[in-house]
């Protein structure tokens, strides 16, 4: 019977029915695997859950993407208190800019899922922020940059997990959305590490 | 000194902050590895993927009509070796809006990058449906296995998107190295377990039968079995290898890579002919296993089950025999010859005295100004046995999603045969280039070659001749 509809007007419906212009064009993450979806989800159209019903894959998501978002902006303002490396302290602006933009919007979304408030940084990145604070001059610069590395390596497989197993709508778009910046913040990384070291081999 | 005392202080404390790094980083959730179990029953599965089909399939189509020309353009008088089926003619990647071919050449990678201007065909290509993946199969495939052994290779979640004009010949010829004078011997009809001893038994040594029995015989796969966790309709029995490579060909049956996680990070495979074979000597796009049989064993973990042994174990892997099973399937594979090509020298090179002047022409560029030879060198099959890396990320910004797939750097990936190249569009590991025209402008885009109008006409018509 589909068939028979003329293929804008069926655009036009899909439209309306999810509610949002996300699933009317192949940018950004696409349907999911309903194998995966819990029971009791509400449907917006058959076969497609309504928004802001979070699966576990977005409550993952989401509580680990609040602490780590917290603290990048925490760990990079301590960076640019602490280092007197211009390359370093450039990236740390830089970080402490475009995580509290993203910081905002994933608070949202976390608020939205239910998700209890975090208060500060949780225990591991507290131990390595103590640990970084007791640190001076390049070897502080050389700590945080390799920290902000592997968080920035966690973040883009985090963000890629929520793209492909998460069911909200929202939460996968944020993600598709932020996944280019955080490689770009890893690249960036890398090539103030590179600096740091007097290396000369750079990404690309 | 200085440094050097500065140095004594300063690598303790690395070394502390590096052990540090280690322990802190959280570890990803277990399902970005591990397959999960599905939660759902089986029938509500089932609705809602049937349900969602028909936007899956329209959402796939509009992608692919952004990016590439999906009409149906035959060349004149040129068919694929079956000589049943034309070879699609012209670029049909679509340039953005404000570009042409001739400004791209003139651009650099960066400038490329920034301003958006690679041309979306180009970058990677996502599979119909990212988050579940899994092998699609063609509709002749389909159609033709459930009429010669009921057994239903259709899937209630998706179908195969390309059109079957930009697809290889079906069924396939079939040449063999140990009856060169044969020719095609597939008498027009898909092998399939249902009538390969009747075609086979006197062509072929009880070896060879044994080997291409276990190649036919269906066994459970990721999405085709009988646990709840599968994309068929029914309790299937499983697949076959040669359900992909039909014919010992490639019908353009496409899954996922097994070798990367998260989901939406698997880049799509399109599958690749088995002809040729006994010159290759790494298999699989990205793994480089060494041999036909290391590979033979090891497809039943990876294409079968996506590199997850703990799902395979689940729904039934087949093992094969290393020692038995495995090289009876891996004889049966060495013997499938490429396509004749007449025009071709034992060397590899053309025979001047068979081929058309636009044909050495191309041969002069292949091995010159386009730099192909550097990987697809002519005396070798085209091959040169490597993995190497074209850096196409460095005309596109990565990370970006495009219907689920995350478009993340290629990586190093097998240098493919050049022989009987067309008749196996569409073309790169993941099926994103449609001709064989589209090939050469990717190429001179890559590696900055310039090549003339003329030049890249050549080239086309030098390959066809492969």
């Amino acid at each position: 019977m589909r068939l028979l509809i003329p293929m804008s007007l069926a655009a036009f419906l899909a439209t309306l029915c999810m509610g949002a212009a996300q699933t009317a064009l192949p940018h950004g993450p696409g349907q999911s695997n309903p194998a995966g979806t819990p029971g009791g989800t509400r449907e917006a159209a058959p076969g497609v859950p309504a928004p802001r019903q979070p699966n576990q894959a977005d409550r993952t998501f989401l509580r680990a993407a609040t602490m780590a978002g917290t603290a990048e902006v925490e760990f990079s303002q301590l960076a640019g208190r602490m280092s007197k490396n211009q390359g370093v302290k450039e990236f740390a602006q830089r970080m402490v800019r475009d995580h509290q933009d993203a910081n905002k919007r994933v608070g949202v979304l976390a608020k939205n899922a239910g998700l209890p408030p975090l208060q500060g940084l949780d225990p591991d990145h507290k131990a390595v922020h103590d640990r970084l604070s007791k640190l001076q001059g390049i070897a502080f610069d050389r700590g945080y940059i390799e920290s902000q590395i592997v968080d920035h390596q966690t973040m883009a497989q985090l963000l890629e997990y929520e793209i492909g197993s998460g069911q909200d709508k929202e939460s996968e778009d944020l993600a598709a959305e932020l996944l280019p910046s955080i490689l770009d913040h890893l690249q960036a990384a890398d090539v103030v590490l590179a600096s740091l070291t007097g290396s000369t081999t750079k990404q690309p | 000194m200085v440094m050097l005392r500065h140095l004594q202080t300063v690598l303790p404390i690395i070394a502390i902050l590096s052990c540090a790094g280690i322990v802190f980083s959280q570890p990803l959730p277990p399902d970005a590895s591990y397959r999960p179990l599905p939660t759902a029953p089986f029938a509500d599965v089932k609705a809602a993927d049937e349900a969602q089909k028909a936007d899956v399939m329209r959402l796939q189509r509009v992608l692919l009509e952004e990016r590439l020309d999906l009409a149906d353009r035959p060349m004149r008088n040129t068919t694929m070796s079956g000589r049943r089926k034309a070879v699609q003619a012209g670029v049909r990647v679509k340039l953005r809006q404000g570009t042409t071919w001739e400004g791209l050449a003139n651009s650099t990678p960066d400038e490329i990058r920034d301003r958006g201007l690679l041309p979306a065909g180009f970058l990677p290509l996502p599979h119909v449906k990212q988050a579940t993946g899994g092998q699609v199969f063609p509709n002749n495939q389909i159609d033709e296995i459930g009429r010669q052994e009921q057994r239903n290779l259709r899937r209630f979640d998706v179908d195969f998107d390309l059109p079957d004009h930009l697809t290889p010949e079906f069924p396939a010829p079939i040449f063999l190295t140990t009856h060169p004078e044969l020719g095609d011997v597939s008498h027009g009809q898909l092998l399939t377990i249902k009538n390969y001893y009747h075609l086979m038994v006197g062509v072929l040594t009880p070896v060879q039968i044994e080997g291409m029995r276990l190649l036919l015989t269906p066994f459970p796969q990721e999405e085709f079995n009988q646990t709840e966790d599968r994309k068929s309709a029914d309790q299937s029995l499983g697949v076959t290898c040669l359900d992909c490579h039909a014919n010992f060909h490639t019908n353009a049956a496409f899954h996922q890579t097994p070798d990367v996680r998260p989901q939406a990070a698997r880049f799509r495979l399109d599958t690749v002919s088995l002809r040729g074979m006994f010159n290759q000597q790494i298999h699989g796009s990205k793994r480089s296993l060494r041999s036909i049989e290391d590979f033979t064993q090891f497809e039943q973990r990876t294409a079968y089950f996506n590199g997850d042994q703990t799902s395979a174990q689940r729904k039934g892997v087949h093992l094969p025999d290393r020692f038995d099973h495995v090289p009876m399937m891996a004889q049966m594979q060495n013997i499938i010859d490429f396509p004749p090509a007449p025009k071709l020298l034992p060397t590899g090179r053309l025979d001047p005295s068979k081929a058309t002047q636009q044909e050495l022409a191309g041969e002069q560029v292949f091995l010159g100004k386009g730099q192909c030879a550097a990987c697809h060198v002519p005396q070798t099959s085209f091959l040169d046995n490597n993995m190497h890396d074209l850096h196409l990320e460095r005309f596109y910004k990565i990370g970006q999603t495009a219907n689920g797939l995350v478009m993340l750097p290629d990586g190093p990936i097998k240098t493919f045969t050049l022989r009987g190249i067309k008749d196996s569009p569409p073309y790169m590991h993941d099926g994103r280039l449609l001709t064989l025209a589209d090939t050469v402008e990717f190429f001179n885009l890559v590696l900055s070659l310039k090549l003339t109008q003329q030049e890249k006409e050549s080239l086309v018509a030098y390959m066809l001749a492969l």
